[in-house]
């Protein structure tokens, strides 16, 4: 374990500037938000370096699938169309400060994107991202990633780096060779730590992960995310979809925000002679989204399109993926939708149908 | 909270005993900041009713859901909520035969930002008829403060007037920049009332007007449409600034564009009934012209 000082944090920073482009969360006006370290030191912005809040509005999914990205060009050319793919310029990313939920997401975004048929513009950009782990050691009333197994604390591997915030430090450990690399290359910022530090924090860390099963208070946590596997069919065709759907709001909220949603669109901006094409999120609450040229659509109604949301969260994902379930906890649904529809609410309503 | 939220049930166990088929009210969220909305159609559910501090929620907007068309509903609406349900029955989008409505009179609600402060909502810092005093039925305590003067409440938009062009170009860059299309504010608005947006397509992602790609002029083109077809119809309730995501100060925008209807247009701030025409359709050959050649100037 290295500690930095966190007075040396923006010193280190600015050096391994020199080969990641970092991002990093900041606050800005009421919110906290990934941002572009280069924009926190420039005066006027009004952008502080945010290390305590814990979980960013948006999720960090955007630096490896952005909102939109424009990867073809294409051009008339008398009677020859000329296609060029965009290459990925610039240099790699390097997101400092996410949490664990977050980092956890990036396993399920990899196996929606890194098995056969490789996405190669998610390959690309993933290949090209390092991440530092911020370790929860402790909660926000929103967070339940234990309900989902993920460690607060951090694991060991997973991200290039992991590090403790404790005091007028940051205790760094690495969690790939990637993680080494940094740690030996920019030795001269970090010291060594206390063998009694270092013990302290990784009990925190034990006990903190630990107290997943324990904790049966916790209003989160009252129903395992199993429970629409389990019972899909009683539970797919039971009216709770109809309650919730009377006051969605169809919005793309609770899809753009979460960290493994992972919808999008293919569309092109074209002008007379060339153009573009370019992906962009897609929500599954969007009327249009399963809309067929022919004009039928499948999921005609809201309470389909809501169901669809968490049906592919908690059945169809780990019915495709080993089991794996598509959520992390982090809660940003339940923070952010306007009419608070949230998977916790979901897991409630669901449990309700089986006991009833 | 507690007197209106037992005059809510009492009103909603009658309505239900008298034969309408849902009630549209508020129960409370998961924590205790949030409230959400409610949709009772059963007396054992009446008691879950609830409006508290976070009960911010203009529900005139699910009149139109087309679920309940042909329903018999009773409704709750505070003041603002009110404004924007009058403008639904000047527009012909409900049909008033069938829908009971309850009026609030609003103490004043709070909201709760993304750290977890809260303060007074900014919709309710600028409102001046938190009770709607036209109608029959009104819960809660008649007298209520008024937190802003009618001047005041141009506060914001007075200090983006005063800054010079570059820099309010560069302040709503910055602002508008953040949006990520998600739609909310427009889905959310009870005057957003289209069923297909020419802006965006269905419901959302659609290369019609707009491009869905994340391009600076593609989301200033979105904000700067939905303000002007919003001109003479937004109430000012707030919704779409309270549920936007990523805190884009949509009401400055919109407050604007009433500020200028107001001042340049001696328009009331929203036509009270059919007979006035809105500013977008109302023209008069002496009308000012404040951003053209030789137009009068901005008043
Ligand atoms: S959900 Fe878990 S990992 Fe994520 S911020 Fe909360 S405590 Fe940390
Ligand atoms: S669940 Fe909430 S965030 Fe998601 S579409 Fe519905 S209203 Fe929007
Ligand atoms: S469903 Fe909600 S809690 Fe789960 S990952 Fe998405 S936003 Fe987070
Ligand atoms: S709610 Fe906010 S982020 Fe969503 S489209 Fe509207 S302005 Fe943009
Ligand atoms: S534009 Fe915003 S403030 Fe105006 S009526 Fe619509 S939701 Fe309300």
């Amino acid at each position: 374990m290295l500690k930095l000082d966190k007075n040396k944090l923006q010193d280190f920073l600015k050096a391994i500037e020199e080969e990641y482009q970092i991002q990093l969360p900041v606050k800005k006006a009421d919110q906290t938000d990934f941002c572009n370290f280069e924009d926190t030191l420039k005066p006027n912005k009004g952008l502080e370096i945010d290390l305590n809040t814990r979980l960013s509005v948006k999720s960090p999914k955007s630096y490896l699938f952005p909102r939109s990205e424009s990867y073809l060009e294409f051009k008339k050319d008398n009677e020859r169309l000329d296609f060029k793919l965009k290459e990925l310029t610039g240099k790699a990313n390097l997101i400092f400060g996410i949490r664990n939920c977050d980092q956890e997401s990036f396993k399920i975004l990899d196996k929606v994107f890194l098995q056969e048929p490789v996405d190669q513009l998610y390959k690309r950009r993933r290949n090209s991202t390092i991440t530092v782990v911020a370790r929860c050691l402790e909660q926000s009333e929103t967070c339940f990633c234990q309900l989902f197994e993920i460690e607060p604390a951090g694991s060991e591997t997973g991200a290039d780096l992991y590090y403790y915030n404790y005091n007028d430090g940051l205790y760094f450990t690495a969690g790939s060779d990637q993680g080494e690399l940094i740690l030996s290359d920019y030795s001269q910022y970090f010291k060594s730590v206390e063998p009694e530090i270092e013990k302290k924090l990784n009990q925190e860390a034990n006990q903190f992960n630990g107290k997943i099963t324990a904790d049966s208070d916790n209003p989160l946590m009252q129903n395992k995310p199993e429970l629409l596997y389990d019972n899909k069919e009683a539970i797919f065709n039971s009216d709770i979809w109809q309650e919730l759907a009377n006051r969605c709001l169809e919005c793309g909220i609770c899809t753009y925000l979460c960290p493994t949603c992972h919808c999008y669109d293919i569309q092109d901006y074209s002008a007379d002679q060339s153009g573009e094409r370019y992906r962009c999120w897609d929500s599954c609450l969007f009327s249009n989204f399963t809309e067929m040229a022919h004009g039928d659509n499948p999921r005609e109604e809201t309470y389909q399109r809501l169901r669809q949301r968490f049906f592919h969260k908690l059945v169809y994902f780990p019915e495709e993926q080993e089991e794996s379930l598509a959520c992390v906890g982090c809660g940003r649904c339940l923070g952010s939708c306007p009419v608070n529809i949230d998977i916790t609410e979901v897991l409630a309503l669901a449990g309700g149908v089986i006991n009833d | 909270m507690e007197i209106i939220t037992n005059a809510m049930r009492q009103l909603a166990r009658e309505g239900l005993e008298n034969g309408l088929d849902i009630i549209i009210g508020w129960k409370d969220g998961r924590f205790e900041w949030q409230s959400k909305p409610a949709f009772i159609t059963e007396i054992n559910d009446i008691e879950s009713l609830n409006f508290n501090n976070y009960s911010l929620k203009n529900l005139s907007g699910y009149l139109l859901k087309k679920e309940l068309k042909d329903k018999k509903i009773g409704i709750f609406l505070k003041g603002c909520d009110y404004k924007a349900y009058k403008q639904l029955v000047n527009y012909n989008q409900v049909d008033p035969e069938n829908i009971q409505i309850w009026g609030i009179a609003c103490p004043g609600l709070k909201e709760r930002d993304f750290h977890g402060n809260t303060s007074n909502a900014e919709r309710c810092q600028r409102c001046q008829e938190p009770v709607p005093e036209e109608l029959e039925t009104i819960i809660g305590k008649k007298e209520v403060a008024i937190q802003n003067s009618p001047e005041d409440k141009y506060q914001d938009v007075k200090k983006l007037e005063s800054l010079a062009t570059d820099e309010r170009f560069d302040y709503w860059k910055d602002q508008i920049s953040d949006c990520i299309r998600c739609y909310a504010c427009r889905n959310t608005c009870p005057l957003c009332e289209c069923t297909t947006c020419m802006i965006a397509g269905g419901d959302s992602n659609s290369d019609d007007w707009i491009d869905s790609a994340k391009e600076f002029s593609q989301d200033f083109f979105f904000h700067s449409i939905r303000a002007f077809h919003q001109a003479g119809r937004c109430v000012d309730c707030g919704e779409c600034e309270e549920v936007c995501p990523v805190d884009i100060p949509i009401s400055k925008i919109n407050n604007k564009i009433r500020h200028d209807i107001e001042n340049l247009y001696e328009m009331p701030e929203v036509a009270d009934d059919d007979s006035v025409m809105g500013p977008l359709l109302d023209f008069r050959e002496d009308d000012p012209e404040p951003g053209s050649k030789g137009g009068k100037e901005n008043a």
